[in-house]
Formats: structure tokens, C-alpha cells, sequence
């Protein structure tokens, strides 16, 4: 093939991929497309940066931000007939603020939208990356779940490759976890909201750390695990030390399990991870849960 | 109804509120009268139920208040307003009653709420704006505001605050001490701690001791919120209640209390929430009311089914 010919076709390549991408992306190349299901988009993309995030999000933003809000995008879409569906798109510092996010308050079933995602009640709630997606119908119709989905789907594959679901996760026995129970947390703030016990920070964790709790058995028990990392062996020890004088009679030892008004608990520390299970039935099921997280987190701290 | 150590005692309010009521119906000099005791009685704003001993809680609900499609039944709801006023200043004439917490002398003003899932609905509005109106305060210059408190609500020497009761991302609860966070420049800076000072702003001299009357609505309770807006429609449910205080620490400890009992009784067990530490220490910090459900005498009004309080 001529050189002239080839750079024609490269013209006409590059215009095609330009054309595709102005019809599914919207224009100027945004990320939301502007037409999908029969809902366009309502006015332009809206954005908003960590100092503004309250004018769009009353209440609410205070969660974003500690998990790493770097930038929110707001997209509206209207139809017809339809309820209007607001497409929010939260881009945080990292996945594991993405992760976290969406671990907050997951409960419901995987509706196949990026690395993970679910849908209910006429919100649909994914991550991708380092992009925490949330979209709301403002009343849920079959349409309106329909067009969720797609413009879910439609977005999550313009935000890049999966991202890495963190390693501290991998630390929590499978067995008898209650599904989409496990809440990741980026600081003691959203740690306490996720395990009330968590108040005032008994472990001593900074303002900006990296822990988890996942609840386990039927619904109504209140056996739960919580792991959080710490920089170094030192400062977890620290950690326990700060939560069995905050938590635990003083008469306790440190490694037995302790009975209280939701069951028995144990805490120990395993180089940088600090170990916490509570509302077992019995001081031996504490011991063996700890076994298990112990296991477990030394292999992630290999 | 409260008994404020910093006010006046509950007989000098009644009295001085009867001056007041009677006048509207009988001229200047009655009216002079009434002020001259309110002066006497130290008494330029209204009683505070700040640290009070005990508090008094009205609860009404009505079953037909909210109908199958959410539509709310204005005539069912002022009713309720009605009756619950009449509880709360224990007699059995809604004027009266009225009478008691607003004058013809009052520059009155109403703070709502407008969020956007879950709003007072204008009904309410309509209905309290009347009521007030009734009490000799020109309808036109009674100014209902969410977002503008701080500058349309400013000139108010008498506020009635009406909202929604919702579950609240940041401060566990949504309620009518939380609501007056519009009544500063910066309200992000009442976010610290879970909004724990929240109670701080009741103390600011924009409000201080003008809020007459205290509104939590709980027609459709929000008792979990999901997502950025905190908001998701299966966990909304038709109560048909309101709380009714000049405590509005008391009827945030109730509702919060509902919101709790119900979380209960749908998922089988309290899901985790942020705390509400907010309404706690707007009764132990800032001393604006009392939390304590041991100290709130709560008097309920109306359809019993699925109360939930006890």
C-alpha cells in the first residue's frame, strides 16, 4: 500500500473512532453518554472538587471525603413519561477509597456493572478503578432500572482497568462471613460508624488508616471481626494494648476472651494488623475465630 | 411541657401567654398589661427548656393522615396540629392553645425543611402558617424558609420549626435540632465529630430563645438512608405521627428512638448508623432541652397500631 494511502485511511480510521466515541460518550468526549435507552442528558456534566462537594451533596459528602474524594462529575438525564435519573461519578485518590466506598453500605444483589456493583430500590451503586459510580431513579420503574443499568454499564468501561481490591480483605475467614456484610474504612471516622464500638477511636488508629469488619453468622448475631494495619508490629500492639484498657475489664489478660452484653470477645495482635472479634457465642469460638484471622493475615503479611 | 431555670416557671408562662391571648381580643391596654408582667417576669423571651427537670412530648398520629399513594390529608393533618397543641397546653380550644405560644406582637417566622426526598410538605406549612396567623400575627409577614433562615428568619422574635424525621449520614439523625444549621454562614463546620455540637447553634443570638414551638414530623419516616443523599425508598414508611414540643431535644430523642425500633423490627436486628451523640449533648453540653427519655413525659394522641414507643 502507497504512503498516501495508508495516512487516508488512518484519517478515516481515526474520524470513525472519533464519531463512535462523540455518539456513545457524548460530546466532547465525556464520559456520560448523551443519549442511552431513550434518556438524554439533562444540562451540562457538573463538577465538583473537595472544597465545593457540599454544594452538591447535602450531608452526605462527609463519607467521600474520607475515603479519598479527589473530584465528583454529576450528570442528569431526563425522558418522557420516565422518572429523571442522577448519575453521580466519584473519583477518589486511589481503588481502595473506590473499594471502600462501595463496600459502606453494600447489601444488595451483583447487578454486573464494573469490578462490582449492585442494584435495589432504584439506586445503583459500582466501582471501577479508582471511580466510586452511583446512580438514583427518582422513583424506580422497569424502564427507569433498565436505563441504571446501561448507563452504569456504558460508564464503567470508559474508567480504565479494575483496580485492586486491598489485601487486607483477604485476611477474613470466608466461612460463615454473612454476604456483602465486609465494610472497608480509610479512617476511624467511618470505622465507627460501620462498629459503634468503634467510638473514640479505642485503637488508637491516625487520621488516615486502613481497617475492616465483616459480621458473621445468621441475621440478628453479633459475632463480627474487625482487622485494622497499622505502620509497624509496634504500633498495633500499641493499638491493643489502648483497646483492651478501653474496652476490656482491667482484670482481664490480655489473651483470654472477655464476656459482655453482646457475647464473647478477643483481640490480639499479628505484626502490623491488630485483631478484634466480637459477639462470639463462646470464649472458644472467639479463640478459634482468632486462630483463623491470624492464619489468615500472616499470609497477607507475607 | 418544660420548666426552664434560666425562664420563667410554667405558671408565670401561662399566665403571662393568657395576658397576651386575651389582648388580641381586648384592646392595647390588656396588651400593655401583659408585657408590663412579662418584663416584670424577666420574661422578654420565651421560656427555654434549657437543662429542664422534665420535658413534655405530644405524639399524634392519625392512620389517615398519609393515604396508599403518600398523599398527605391537609384536613387530617390540622387536626392532628390542633389536638396536639391543645395536649400540649393541656387545655381543649385549639385557639387558646395556639394563643399561648404566639401573639399579636410576634414577628413570627417558620423553619422548614426542603430536602429534596424528604421535605415538610407544603400542606403543614400552610396549616402551621394559619394557625399562627390565627393568633394575630398578619398572614403575609410570617415567612416560611429553609435555606434563608439566617437572613429571612433574623428579624423573628418568635420561630416554630417543623421537619421531617429521617436517619442523617453525618449525624445519625436528621431532626429539628439539626435543622437549625441553616442559621449559620458555614454549616460544614458543625461537622466535625458526627455534628456533635450541633446544639451550639440553638445558643447563638440569630435563635436564641425564640422558638416557640418544636414540629417533628413523623407522617413518612426515614429509619435507614443509603447513598450520597442518605436517601432510599424502601426504608420510608407511612408512621402518620408527629412530635409535638417546645423541647426540641425531646422530640429528636424520640425520634431517633423510632427510627431505632423500627430499623428493629424490618431488618431483625439495628444496622449500624452514625451516631446521633449530637442529641445527647445538646442536653449535657449546650443545655438546650432534655434527652433523657427517664425525663420526657411523652402523651400519646390518636391511632395506636404499630406505635413502636412504648
Amino acid at each position: 500500500m502507497r504512503p498516501s494511502a495508508m495516512v487516508l485511511l488512518l484519517v478515516l480510521f481515526l474520524s470513525e473512532l472519533q464519531l463512535s466515541a462523540q455518539e456513545a460518550g457524548g460530546a466532547g468526549g465525556s464520559l456520560f453518554p448523551a443519549v442511552l435507552s431513550g434518556w438524554k442528558t439533562d444540562g451540562a456534566t457538573r463538577s465538583f472538587g473537595r472544597k465545593n462537594v457540599y454544594d452538591e451533596l447535602d450531608g452526605g459528602a462527609e463519607v467521600y471525603l474520607e475515603y479519598g474524594l479527589v473530584s465528583l462529575k454529576v450528570q442528569k438525564y431526563s425522558k418522557p413519561g420516565e422518572p429523571p435519573i442522577t448519575f453521580e461519578l466519584f473519583e477518589m485518590d486511589g481503588a481502595a477509597g473506590a473499594y471502600g466506598a462501595f463496600t459502606f453500605e453494600q447489601q444488595d444483589e451483583e447487578a454486573g456493572v464494573g469490578q462490582g456493583s449492585e442494584y435495589g430500590g432504584g439506586l445503583l451503586r459500582f466501582w471501577q478503578g479508582r471511580f466510586f459510580g452511583f446512580l438514583q431513579a427518582e422513583r424506580e420503574t422497569a424502564a427507569s432500572r433498565e436505563a441504571l443499568l446501561a448507563l452504569g454499564k456504558a460508564v464503567a468501561l470508559r474508567l480504565g482497568p479494575p483496580g485492586k481490591v486491598p489485601t487486607l480483605v483477604r485476611a477474613f475467614p470466608t466461612e460463615g462471613r454473612r454476604p456483602r456484610s465486609l465494610r472497608y474504612v480509610r479512617s476511624p471516622l467511618l470505622l465507627q460508624i460501620v462498629d459503634p464500638k468503634m467510638e473514640g477511636n479505642p485503637l488508637g488508629l491516625p487520621a488516615k488508616c486502613e481497617a475492616a469488619c465483616a459480621r458473621y453468622g445468621p441475621r440478628g448475631s453479633p459475632e463480627r471481626i474487625l482487622i485494622a494495619r497499622f505502620s509497624d508490629a509496634d504500633a498495633a500492639q500499641r493499638g491493643l494494648t489502648g483497646f483492651q484498657t478501653a474496652c476490656f475489664p482491667k482484670e482481664a489478660k490480655s489473651a483470654e476472651a472477655i464476656k459482655d452484653e453482646s457475647g464473647y470477645s478477643a483481640a490480639t495482635s499479628v505484626g502490623p494488623f491488630l485483631v478484634v472479634v466480637s459477639g462470639a457465642r463462646d470464649a472458644l469460638a472467639a479463640q478459634k475465630r482468632l486462630e483463623e484471622v491470624l492464619h489468615l493475615a500472616e499470609e497477607v503479611g507475607r | 411541657m418544660s420548666e426552664g431555670k434560666n425562664g420563667v416557671s410554667r405558671r408565670e408562662f401561662i399566665q403571662i401567654a393568657a395576658l397576651a391571648t386575651a389582648g388580641a381580643a381586648l384592646g392595647p391596654s390588656v396588651l400593655d398589661a401583659a408585657e408590663e408582667h412579662a418584663r416584670s417576669a424577666k420574661a422578654k423571651t420565651f421560656p427555654q427548656p434549657a437543662n429542664s427537670a422534665r420535658a413534655r412530648v405530644v405524639l399524634v398520629r392519625d392512620k389517615a393522615a398519609v393515604d396508599a399513594s403518600g398523599a398527605f390529608n391537609a384536613t387530617v393533618l390540622a387536626r392532628m396540629l390542633d389536638e396536639a397543641i391543645c395536649a400540649l397546653a393541656a387545655t381543649d380550644k385549639p385557639a387558646e392553645a395556639w394563643g399561648r405560644f404566639f401573639g399579636p406582637k410576634d414577628v413570627a417566622g417558620i423553619k422548614t425543611n426542603v430536602w429534596n426526598f424528604l421535605a415538610t410538605p407544603p400542606e403543614v406549612e400552610d396549616i402551621l402558617k394559619k394557625r399562627i396567623a390565627s393568633c394575630g400575627i398578619p398572614l403575609g409577614s410570617i415567612k416560611v424558609t429553609d435555606r434563608a433562615a439566617r437572613t429571612d428568619l433574623a428579624a423573628c422574635t418568635a420561630l416554630l420549626n417543623v421537619r421531617p424525621v429521617r436517619t442523617h449520614h453525618w449525624a445519625g439523625v436528621g431532626g429539628c435540632i439539626k435543622n437549625y444549621i441553616m442559621f449559620v454562614e458555614d454549616p460544614s463546620a458543625f461537622h466535625p465529630d458526627s455534628c456533635a455540637d450541633l446544639g451550639a447553634i440553638w445558643n447563638l443570638p440569630l435563635v436564641k430563645g425564640k422558638t416557640r414551638l418544636n414540629v417533628l414530623l413523623a407522617l413518612t419516616p426515614q429509619f435507614y438512608g443509603r447513598g450520597p443523599h442518605s436517601f432510599d425508598p424502601r426504608y420510608v414508611w407511612a408512621y402518620g405521627g408527629m412530635f409535638v414540643s417546645m423541647d426540641p431535644v425531646a422530640v429528636d430523642a424520640l425520634g431517633a428512638e423510632l427510627l431505632r425500633l423500627k430499623r428493629i423490627e424490618s431488618f431483625g436486628e439495628d444496622r449500624p448508623v452514625t451516631s446521633w451523640k449530637h442529641i445527647g449533648l445538646a442536653d449535657t453540653r449546650h443545655g438546650i432541652g432534655v434527652s433523657d427519655p427517664k425525663r420526657i413525659d411523652l402523651v400519646k394522641i390518636g391511632w395506636r397500631e404499630k406505635m413502636l414507643l412504648a
